[in-house]
């Protein structure tokens, strides 16, 4: 699995430099609310995580790939450890730049260790979401053909959710239902927590079963 | 002899094409020719042989393993029209990314084939012309002590001098005695320089699966003014016009044949452009 780790981040090579603007990324999104910075931080390295895929319909990766000693599921499995790496990354990215961005920040957020815990434990069911939703998809089909479907619709899905929650909130009746949800879940922090980061967990198993089932009979 | 490439009445069903039955057998220690007219099924049975396809029945085995174990591609070198690597790496990028997965690579030798075949170890693959490519694709091979190259249209492309080249480094490459090559190609001149064995494939099927040498001195090439009426049955390929025929024809079959008429040795391009052209008077 290493060795599939170094070979994925050495066919980024023509990638790598943009991994210098993530960090700055972060701090302008810090600037707004240090709050955002674990979840950014996540997304961007998830991001940039999807590489690989990229790369390997310009370069015939796929080929290399299947032409090397190991089995298909090796290659899956190497493409999710530089994703949960770089997934850890950002998290730690996220944490490390949170006191830098308290000091310029037009919002302050001091979190203490269960607010920062259900911070990464989000970042970590967003994360879930998002390999269910792409890497599956990416697999078998393609980098092109895999992102439409795979990034752009989900993304359109998750708005569409979203917008619906808060207009359902504000409905008469329910002016306090995401308010509701809120102090829920501050009562329950360790509690939701590690619900979130059991569904995350669930929902990357999932997406890597996925991945291999589908990439196993993949033809190239 | 152990056969380091075994095929069974392999099918399998494309829209429009389908591979119907190939079966063949390459001894190990020999260079096999795979042969054929476009889209007679060449590449996509060394898709299967390579895994990046499966077939829909029969059976591959290669050096004794069945092809859907990993292991088999230790020992196996794959070359398709170009190599597979990233345009950003350098020879030295390959070294490091591949070595790892081969046990037996060797360093040495690898530098060493660099430096023969005139590739800079530190110049990204971009800026390699196709003959280069192709070349460092041979480095990346002889460094891994493969015993079975599969390569399909190894030379396509290169000019004259390229192309020689690379026969020179797969007549080395075969030197030692338990290493085998199946390549397909269109020029079947390289066929004829290096081939100990020929497979004809056509329409998706095994036309002819055998000795090179058997193959061309089963057939001649016939030329004359008119061919005889009774001669026109076993004229394989027969191209008439107002100068004259030409045609294929079986060695048991030209006694009889007008004195004026020119028979010479047929060569492996001759053979497949006039069982192509039979195929298509029939």
């Amino acid at each position: 699995m290493l060795n599939m780790l170094r070979l994925n981040w050495s066919a980024m090579k023509s990638y790598r430099i943009r991994f210098l603007i993530i960090p700055v990324c972060l701090f302008v999104v810090g600037c707004l609310s240090p709050i955002l910075l674990v979840p950014m931080g996540a997304f961007q390295l998830f991001s940039f995580s999807l590489n690989p895929f990229a790369v390997e319909e310009k370069g015939d990766l796929n080929r290399l790939y299947l032409t090397l000693p190991v089995p298909r599921r090796s290659v899956v499995m190497g493409r999710y450890a530089l994703s949960l790496l770089l997934y850890m990354i950002g998290v730690l990215l996220g944490l490390a730049m949170m006191p830098l961005a308290n000091l310029v920040s037009l919002s302050k957020w001091y979190l203490d260790f269960k607010w920062s815990l259900a911070l990464v434990s989000f970042s970590f069911l967003v994360y879930g979401i998002m390999s269910l939703a792409m890497y599956p998809l990416l697999f078998k089909m393609g980098y092109q053909k895999g992102k439409v479907w795979g990034y752009y619709v989900p993304a359109v899905f998750i708005c569409l959710i979203y917008i619906a929650v808060l207009e359902y909130d504000i409905l008469v009746g329910n002016g306090t239902f995401i308010l509701n949800l809120l102090v829920y879940a501050s009562d329950h922090i360790l509690a939701v927590s590690a619900g979130m980061f059991t569904a995350g967990g669930i929902l990357l198993c999932l997406s890597y079963l996925l991945s291999a089932r589908l990439y196993a009979r993949r033809e190239f | 002899m152990n056969n380091a490439i075994e095929i069974h009445d392999l099918c399998k069903t494309y829209p429009g094409f389908s591979l119907k039955n190939v079966s063949f057998t390459v001894p190990q220690g020999l260079c096999c020719g795979f042969v054929g007219p476009n889209g007679a099924g060449k590449s996509t049975t060394l898709r299967l042989l390579a895994g990046l396809a499966f077939p829909d029945s029969g059976d591959i085995r290669l050096l004794d393993r069945p092809v859907c174990d990993p292991a088999v591609k230790g020992e196996i070198g794959i070359l398709f029209d170009q190599p597979y690597y990233q345009e950003e790496w350098t020879p030295l990028d390959i070294e490091r990314s591949l070595a790892p997965f081969y046990p037996g690579w060797d360093k040495a030798q690898y530098r060493k084939h660099l430096s023969r075949f005139g590739l800079d170890a530190r110049k990204k693959v971009k800026g390699f012309s196709r003959g280069m490519k192709q070349k460092l694709a041979f480095a990346v091979h002889l460094s891994r002590n493969t015993r079975l190259l599969l390569l399909d249209e190894p030379t396509a492309g290169l000019d004259p001098a390229a192309r020689d080249e690379l026969l020179d480094i797969l007549r080395e490459y075969m030197i030692p005695e338990n290493r085998t090559i199946l390549f397909s190609t269109h020029i079947t001149s390289d066929l004829e320089r290096l081939a100990d064995r020929i497979v004809y494939i056509s329409g998706g099927a095994i036309s002819y699966a055998g000795d090179t040498e058997e193959l061309v001195s089963r057939y001649c090439m016939v030329r004359g003014n008119v061919l005889p009426e009774d001669k026109k049955a076993f004229a394989i390929g027969l191209r008439q016009s107002a100068s004259g025929y030409e045609c294929l024809m079986e060695l048991a079959q030209i006694g009889g044949l007008p004195p004026d008429n020119l028979t010479e040795p047929a060569t492996i391009g001759d053979v497949v452009v006039y069982m192509e052209r039979n195929k298509k008077n029939a």
